[in-house]
């Protein structure tokens, strides 16, 4: 019996130290990936190329991208740009339908459209560039032909804001039905018994209500949009210079450029490593929005705490 | 009476906007799918799944003379037909669009039935052969003609006229294929789970059944909880600058150096751990307790419990973890654009470089001339299996539930 | 809460009309294309009509310039596009559905390029990797015995196939008589990957040879990656991954290494619009005007 008893204890003990193993392996991927883009990324900016250094201010501002000059500042307000307005081309619709589905709709209805929204949840985003460059560019290609105005073929800032709208709407949509779904009934019960209508309750109380949750979906699609590669550098245009305010001028994201000639440059040339650069920025801008539109959800979610 | 009248049209109005908004992700997924099938079904075919995409280039000649040969004329619309040889050809394009000539018509009795390769082995001309190089014509006399095929097929035709033999002849057979693509993202979805299902398991058992509930363990929860917010391409970085080089030195093959499955397959075992890990552990946490209350009651070990009664339990859930993970891996293409290559090939190893369906996809789409049927037609593909993987885990996910009502 | 959004979507609504009023909405403003600058293509067309700075910068560029990375991309963006003007090589423009421009009154034909009357003429050239670099002898022996082959006649009726303008054409001898000279690369074996790139006028010629090359040498096993006549030189370097890299114009003074290169073919550059476009020919102040931002509208031109 002892004997049995301690070999159970030793077995164990070997068995709890490999699964610790792995579990700290898991954990450690993380620093393995933010270690070597950032050391990848930092040496430009100390290493000599060929005697060409990049000097880490005019990388960050400026408005030109192209060899030898690297500047990535106008890349960065084009890609904090274009994903604000696919934010706000898909945030009301998202919310509009994840409340109809909650709310309105009848059964049938709401299931066929929350199959819908999950059929285009997993839609791989290669495919999305695929139909962005093939279809929505032509789109706006012939819109702009319309009014005179000239377009790269179609490639622009408006067909990226809507290619990213597309793909965020099912996350927020989704993230936005659950929350609905999770307000009190009371809240609705009393709104109604004090004589609201009932698409006044949904959009006074229950939308409200909900804010948090939807604002975290908002947060995700946020964050998707951001990361977004393929679909984006497929419809995007991949301008060389100045950040891009109108809606049918090219324009490039952070990830577009980082993807784009990636065939073409040597391993370990300045070429290859700026990407890295550029990824470790990408990293930081998500980290800092993410930071921001958390601390707004805070104080949104105080605010309904008190009330 | 005024101010409900108010209510009533702002209510409507509301009402109305909803309804519309709702049917916006509708419209979308419509045209996605009318846009993808229509373009793709021109092509789809089970002769594209099992074709090879690189073309086949040929340089072959006649071995027979054709004097005194003569055929019958099989009088097919748009071709021209070559008496002294006895094959058709007509004007044509390539699958990616490109104009070529198009052998559409070979008589049994044909010289080209007998021909040779370079090396000078049978390498007969086969129907559908495209012609989009040159050619030589050789007559009686000894005199050649060169043929080009930018001439056109009439011209084919008509400089062979009288010849008795050909020789150069540039032909190929045309790719185009995807059968590649297919088994490299077959081989990819078995080698990423091969590695990562053991390890997001044997991981999520660690979190949820072993370890100590204090800080330490709520620091590994989040650093891999954070692998779910970086963006793909961060992945792929990562894939290009320390799994190429550690599989390249693993193998002792510097051809690696530009990407190979391996090194993509360990990329994406990074990215699907968080979602193998956290459906393993909502798995586990399903699981009554008084399962493994009642093991440890009769004496079992934690080892044992944990393998002989928590695993089998959870593994619905772990083979949703499975599902789930295939279905990322399948539409996954910016890590594997610098893990991998974009180079298609056709014969597929694990060392070697070829492209997944999707990362096939960016590759048409991105050349001079984006082939937008063919992309389609791999989006057809992607899109069915998909939809079976998401399907099979609603249905794995009900029945799991179930059993713990 | 509210009043922020309602304060974000003005700033929004601002920068995009800001942005919009930027966006030339008047009929006849002239889009001008141009290749990016490590096209061979972009440094043979400004070289010639006297804006060598252009070839490589872009600080002089007219505002709102358009970059395509290749030809097929100028070629699709200037079918898409009434207003716009670029340049191609001739090899590409029997099916690009564009129109091309007589430059200075002279046609751009085969004819008018070999004599000489064609002044946009440029070469097609190739360099290869120093011998001494190479890691393996059969990648030597396969790169010899393809350059043999692209000097042959069948290789030369190929290129020419493929709109290259050749010279010798008649007097090359035909590979069947010089292949035995490189038998070795011939042989059967394990497959060699032998990596091309350069200029994206040369795509088209370069694969069209490697194609019909691989049917000779079994060993063979070419890769294609083409950006930029800029990477002929940058990727046969001793570190760079190229085998052979084509470039579209005449290579600079350190980009000659002896023995290392010399012209696959003759080529011309074709001024080109969208064929709605009624404009026939243009002249060298005209074209120079234009991608300098002088002349930005098309009515100004047909003075």
């Amino acid at each position: 019996m002892e004997k049995i008893k301690l070999r159970n204890k030793r077995a164990d003990k070997i068995v709890k130290n490999i699964l610790l193993v792995t579990a700290v392996l898991s954990a450690v991927f993380i620093v393995i990936i933010i270690g070597i883009v950032a050391i990848r990324g930092l040496r430009p900016f100390f290493l000599s190329y060929d005697g060409a250094t990049v000097n880490f201010f005019k990388f960050i501002t400026g408005t030109k991208y192209y060899a030898p000059e690297y500047r990535i500042g106008y890349i960065i307000v084009n890609t904090i740009y274009v994903v604000l307005l696919a934010i706000l081309l898909s945030a009301p619709i998202s919310v509009l339908t994840a409340l109809f589905v909650a709310k309105m709709a009848p059964k049938f209805l709401s299931n066929f459209l929350t199959t819908t929204i999950e059929v285009l949840a997993s839609i791989p985003s290669i495919i999305f560039g695929m139909f962005g460059k093939g279809y929505v560019v032509i789109l706006v290609r012939n819109f702009a032909d319309k009014f005179g105005i000239v377009t790269a073929g179609g490639q622009s800032t408006i067909a990226t804001v809507i290619v990213l709208a597309m793909m965020i709407m099912p996350t927020i949509t989704m993230l936005s039905i659950t929350a609905i779904k999770s307000v009190p009934e009371d809240m609705e019960h009393g709104s109604l018994a004090l004589g609201a209508s009932s698409t006044q309750t949904m959009f006074s109380i229950s939308l409200n209500a909900a804010k948090p949750g939807i604002f975290a979906g908002i947060i995700l699609g946020v964050g998707r949009a951001l990361g977004e590669a393929t679909a984006v550098t497929m419809v995007a245009g991949g301008r060389g210079s100045g950040p891009t305010f109108g809606l049918f001028g090219t324009t490039r994201t952070l990830t577009s450029t980082i993807l784009t000639g990636i065939n073409e440059a040597n391993l370990g040339s300045l070429e290859y490593d700026i990407r890295f650069s550029i990824g470790l920025v990408l990293i930081v801008v998500i980290l800092v929005v993410n930071l921001i539109l958390n601390g707004v959800k805070k104080r949104l979610g105080k605010y309904y705490e008190k009330s | 009476m005024r101010k409900v009248k108010k209510r009533q049209v702002i209510d409507l109005s509301l009402k109305i906007i909803t309804y519309l908004a709702s049917f916006i992700s509708v419209i979308i997924l419509g045209a996605i799918l009318i846009f993808v099938f229509s373009n793709g079904s021109k092509l789809l075919s089970f002769k594209i799944l099992t074709t090879d995409y690189n073309s086949k280039p040929y340089r072959l000649k006649t071995t027979k003379d054709v004097e005194g040969l003569s055929f019958t004329n099989p009088n097919i619309t748009d071709a021209y037909f070559s008496e002294d040889f006895g094959f058709a050809v007509k004007d044509d394009y390539t699958l990616e669009g490109t104009e070529t000539i198009r052998f559409v018509y070979i008589d049994e009795n044909s010289p080209l039935k007998t021909s040779v390769n370079e090396q000078g082995d049978n390498e007969p001309f086969k129907v559908d052969f495209i012609f989009d190089s040159t050619m030589r014509a050789v007559y009686k006399d000894g005199s050649t003609t060169t043929i080009f095929s930018k001439d056109g097929a009439k011209n084919v035709v008509d400089t062979l006229n009288g010849a008795i033999k050909i020789e150069a002849a540039n032909v190929k057979f045309e790719g185009g294929g995807i059968r590649g693509s297919i088994i490299t993202t077959l081989y990819l979805i078995g080698l990423t789970l091969l590695i990562g299902l053991p390890f997001g398991v044997l991981t999520a058992l660690y979190l949820h059944e072993i370890a100590p509930q204090n800080k330490i363990t709520n620091l590994l929860r989040s650093f891999i909880d954070m692998l779910t917010g970086i963006p793909s391409i961060i992945f792929g970085l990562m894939g290009a600058a320390f799994f190429i080089p550690f599989t390249s030195l693993l193998f002792n093959n510097p051809d690696m150096k530009r990407g190979s499955v391996i090194a993509g397959a360990l990329t994406l075992v990074v990215i699907i751990l968080p979602v193998v890990i956290k459906a393993t552990e909502s798995a586990l946490s399903v699981v009554p307790k008084s399962y493994k209350e009642g093991s440890l009651a009769l004496g079992a070990t934690k080892t044992q419990t944990t393998f002989k009664i928590m695993l089998p339990n959870a593994l619905p859930g772990i083979l949703s973890g499975a599902i789930l993970s295939i279905g990322r891996i399948i539409g996954e293409s910016a890590a594997l654009i610098f893990a991998m290559g974009t180079f298609i090939g056709d014969n597929i190893t694990i060392t070697g470089r070829s492209t997944s369906l999707a990362v096939h996809i960016w590759s048409v789409m991105g050349g001079e001339i984006p082939n937008i049927n063919l992309a389609s037609t791999i989006a057809i593909v992607i899109l069915i299996v998909v939809l079976i993987l998401n399907i099979s885990v609603k249905l794995i996910t009900n029945s799991f539930m179930k059993k713990y009502k | 809460m509210k009043k922020s959004i309602v304060s974000i979507l003005v700033l929004v609504l601002g920068f995009i009309l800001v942005g919009c009023n930027n966006n030339e909405t008047e009929e006849q403003k002239i889009t001008v294309y141009t290749r990016d600058t490590t096209s061979g293509t972009r440094g043979a067309f400004f070289d010639i009509i006297g804006l060598s700075e252009l070839g490589s910068s872009n600080e002089k560029l007219v505002e709102g310039f358009v970059e395509a990375p290749n030809n097929g991309e100028m070629m699709a963006s200037i079918r898409n596009d009434k207003n716009g003007i670029g340049y191609i090589s001739l090899s590409g423009l029997a099916s690009s559905n564009l129109k091309g421009l007589s430059f200075n009154n002279v046609e751009a034909s085969e004819t008018n390029v070999l004599s000489g009357d064609y002044e946009l003429k440029r070469p097609f050239m190739y360099i290869r990797k120093a011998e001494a670099d190479l890691q393996t002898l059969i990648e030597k022996q396969l790169v010899d015995a393809f350059i043999a082959f692209m000097n042959s006649k069948d290789g030369k009726e190929i290129i020419a196939n493929n709109d290259g303008i050749v010279e010798g054409l008649n007097s090359a001898p035909t590979w069947d008589n010089i292949k035995d000279d490189h038998a070795e690369a011939l042989a059967t074996g394990a497959a060699v990957e032998i990596h091309f790139g350069g200029s994206t006028s040369v795509e088209k010629i370069g694969r069209a040879l490697s194609e019909a090359f691989s049917s000779l040498a079994p060993r063979f096993k070419p890769m294609h990656s083409h950006s930029g006549s800029g990477a002929a030189y940058s990727g046969t370097r001793s570190d760079g991954n190229l085998h052979l890299g084509f470039a579209s114009r005449e290579l600079k003074e350190e980009e000659k290494v002896t023995g290392n290169y010399d012209r696959v073919a003759w080529d011309a550059v074709v001024i080109v619009v969208n064929k709605e476009n009624e404009l026939t020919n243009i002249t060298t102040s005209q074209i120079k005007d234009i991608y300098l931002g002088e002349l930005k509208n098309w009515n100004d031109l047909n003075s």
